[in-house]
């Protein structure tokens, strides 16, 4: 670079490359300070005090909030409903939203048009979800227990929400409805990725359907997988909307994830202090996946 | 130059959103109209019967009018809270019975005795619904309305169901369940509220004192792990198992389906009436179709139990004239409005001289829920400034017992620990 040139050496007055670019991330950083990084912080710090939502004074307490947590037993309850309910609508929407990507990438007429339809789900709210399915699972009047009895499967109304399986069951459902269409999107991005010539030639080879999926596509796109999954996870481990809406992790906490415990602490136990604990223990397992995630992202670059 | 523009720009977006930040966290402190926080002015039917109400203040007071603002019954109480932390200014609010010991822990509410004057209300309220409205020895809020939660039956299908008068034992309470369930096999014969804690809390008080058990004792301790609550639990696990009740079944679904004639006895406060004839059962069907009853008792003599129900007004200390409001209040539940508001929606009225009126007495449905009411009682939990909390711990276990998961016992003694210990 000249020494008279903007920006070069011998230019006193003018900004170097790398203050130049600090200056241009700064609203990007500031954003991210005041947004995300202080209300972390802040949760960090109010899970060691005792701070009630209903007054602002608040005194140190240390790690007793979190004692307090790990010793009820209703905690590794909301341990295992988080993990069976992140698990099962990861499982699922993974499963019909690659099977909907392989049926879509086969290039049938008018499957562009079904693929816009199959977006629809994915961009309504989860509230309007929530009532729809919970409508649809109502034990007197919903939909599900007419299809039952007019089959013959059951001969009396199920209560699907108030069984804690069922209920379960209705909010993976509700969840993996919503985004099955998201991993469709990103799997059949994943699938035409994937060499044309090596399937081709897999087939020469006399590979059926099974080999040719597991021998030559899931390697092929292994990294779009690994992606889409991990992202699964942390949005599921984050839902909250479907599940308050339908069960409000009941009955009997069946359906109560962190998400839930967290609202219920703060806004209904007015325990600013235990909701924050709940809070970090579950960004905690949140970063796992985070960290996983930006593995994932580093190998691919 | 294109560097320093750019810099420049940087800094401009900086200082904007800066700006933007603070200024959305400012206290909002314009002068405006005085506002009035609650529920039941948003809610469908009454929109309009509220902005009557306030019309009529508005045009009398032309410098210090009312506006309303609303929220969801389930949202009111966490919406004053969060703003009141806020910072933002609340006026006057509509509260249901039971949260004026919570938003009255925070020390945000205005003493009525000096807002309203401590004679103008015993002239006019009864004493024992201005003494619901103490907190702390300090008189924070004032009956709205008043009644309290009782039992509303369909006597078309009892009779259809060879049920000839609404029960009044529980053998008999429980033989009209068995002859409902088999006179329609679909039907959920008692609209028991087993969903959403503030209703099943509530309602498992007052059958809980049926069953001659108590939650709470007069030194505040938790007295739920009794012979009585257990029998109760242990009762409604096997209507359930007969499917005489049923899981999630909030108050809500058990208006709508009483309405539609799957529930024939469920419980409900005096607006029960006004909410059927919402959900679809005509004025000319009212006899026949939705009529109160006292709760079943045990033994014949003895005192049907009841829950105290009601809706409350405050005032906040940081209203923009406290004094005002307090007028306000006059207006809301003075003779004039108090009896309007009655006619619209139903819901009686608080002043002495509205309560004595011709227009409440002659109502039958009204005569009949104050007899219900004479029995009320306040739910046990209401002295908690963490009601709801307990309410949830309480709910979760019933449920628990309800699905199986613990036994009567267990349940009603995880509760009682549990309870204890967010009490302390």
């Amino acid at each position: 670079m000249p020494k008279n040139a903007p920006g070069g050496r011998g230019d006193s007055s003018a900004l170097s490359d790398a203050h130049f670019g600090l200056i241009l991330a700064l609203p990007a950083v500031l954003v991210f300070t005041l947004i995300v990084l202080y209300p972390f912080l802040n949760s960090l710090a109010m899970s060691l005090f005792s701070r009630s939502l209903l007054r602002p004074a608040q005194e140190f307490i240390g790690l007793r909030n979190f004692q307090r947590i790990l010793r009820d037993p209703n905690f590794f309850g909301v341990l295992r409903s988080t993990a069976i309910f992140v698990a099962a609508t990861t499982g699922l929407s993974f499963i019909v939203g690659f099977s909907w990507a392989l049926l879509l990438n086969q290039g049938y007429r008018g499957s562009e048009v079904i693929r816009g339809i199959t977006l629809f789900a994915w961009i309504i709210p989860g509230t309007a979800i929530a009532f729809l399915w919970m409508w649809m699972m109502h034990g007197q009047y919903g939909v599900f227990n007419a299809v039952l009895r007019s089959l013959g499967v059951t001969d009396q109304n199920i209560t699907w929400l108030g069984s804690p399986a069922f209920a379960m069951m209705a909010v993976v459902l509700a969840r993996s409805w919503q985004v099955t269409p998201w991993y469709m999107m990103l799997l059949l991005g994943g699938l035409q990725g994937v060499s044309h010539d090596q399937v081709e030639a897999a087939r020469i080879d006399g590979a059926g359907n099974v080999r040719v999926l597991f021998n030559i596509v899931f390697p092929g796109m292994r990294k779009v997988v690994a992606l889409t999954v991990l992202i699964g996870v942390i949005g599921s481990l984050q839902h909250f909307d479907i599940i308050w809406v339908m069960t409000q992790g009941g009955p009997a906490r069946a359906t109560a994830t962190f998400a839930v415990e967290v609202y219920r602490r703060a806004f209904q136990d007015y325990d600013l202090g235990r909701a924050a604990a709940v809070g970090v223990i579950w960004a905690a397992i949140l970063s796992v996946f985070v960290v996983l995630n930006l593995r994932v992202r580093a190998e691919q670059e | 130059m294109q560097r320093v523009t750019q810099v420049l720009m940087v800094m401009v977006l900086c200082t904007v959103f800066v700006a933007g930040v603070f200024a959305g966290g400012a206290r909002e402190t314009a002068p405006g109209p005085m506002v009035w926080v609650g529920w039941s002015g948003s809610e469908g039917a009454s929109v309009p019967v509220f902005e009557e109400k306030i019309n009529r203040w508005n045009t009398r007071n032309p410098g210090d009018q009312v506006e309303w603002v609303g929220w969801p019954w389930s949202d009111t109480l966490q919406q004053i809270i969060i703003r009141s932390q806020g910072g933002e200014r609340m006026d006057i609010a509509q509260l249901q019975l039971g949260w004026a010991e919570t938003v009255g822990s925070m020390g945000i509410l205005a003493d009525l005795d000096e807002v309203i004057g401590r004679d103008w209300l015993e002239a006019n309220i009864p004493r024992a619904a201005l003494d619901a409205g103490v907190i702390n020895g300090r008189q924070l809020a004032v009956p709205y309305t008043s009644a309290s939660i009782g039992m509303i039956y369909n006597p078309s299908l009892l009779a259809a169901a060879g049920v000839d008068s609404p029960p009044e034992t529980l053998a008999e309470f429980e033989a009209a369940l068995v002859a409902l369930k088999a006179y329609d096999p679909d039907m959920i014969p008692y609209g028991m509220t087993t969903a959403d804690a503030g209703s099943v809390a509530q309602d498992l008080n007052a059958w809980f004192w049926t069953f001659g058990g108590r939650i709470i004792d007069e030194n505040g301790r938790v007295v739920l792990d009794s012979p009585e609550n257990v029998a109760a639990v242990r009762w409604f696990k096997s209507l359930e198992e007969r499917g005489l009740i049923t899981l999630d079944m909030s108050r809500f679904d058990a208006r709508v389906l009483f309405a539609d004639e799957q529930i024939a006895f469920y419980d409900d406060a005096i607006l029960g009436r006004a909410i059927g004839f919402g959900n679809g059962i005509p004025e000319a069907e009212w006899d026949s179709h939705i009529m109160p009853m006292m709760r079943p008792i045990q033994e014949r003599g003895q005192a049907p139990q009841s829950v105290l129900w009601g809706h409350q007004l405050v005032v906040f200390q940081n209203a923009r004239n406290p004094q005002m409001a307090g007028e306000f209040i006059k207006h809301i539940i003075g003779e004039e409005t108090g009896l309007y508001y009655f006619q619209q929606t139903g819901l009686p009225p608080v002043t002495n001289e509205a309560i004595g009126s011709s227009v409440v007495a002659e109502d039958p449905w009204t005569s009949r829920w104050l007899d219900i009411s004479s029995y009320g009682r306040s739910h046990e939990l209401l002295q908690f400034e963490n009601i709801r909390e307990l309410q949830n711990i309480l709910t979760e276990e019933f449920q628990a017992a309800l699905i199986g998961s613990k036994s009567a016992e267990r349940s009603i003694r995880d509760a009682a620990a549990r309870m204890q210990d967010a009490i302390e």
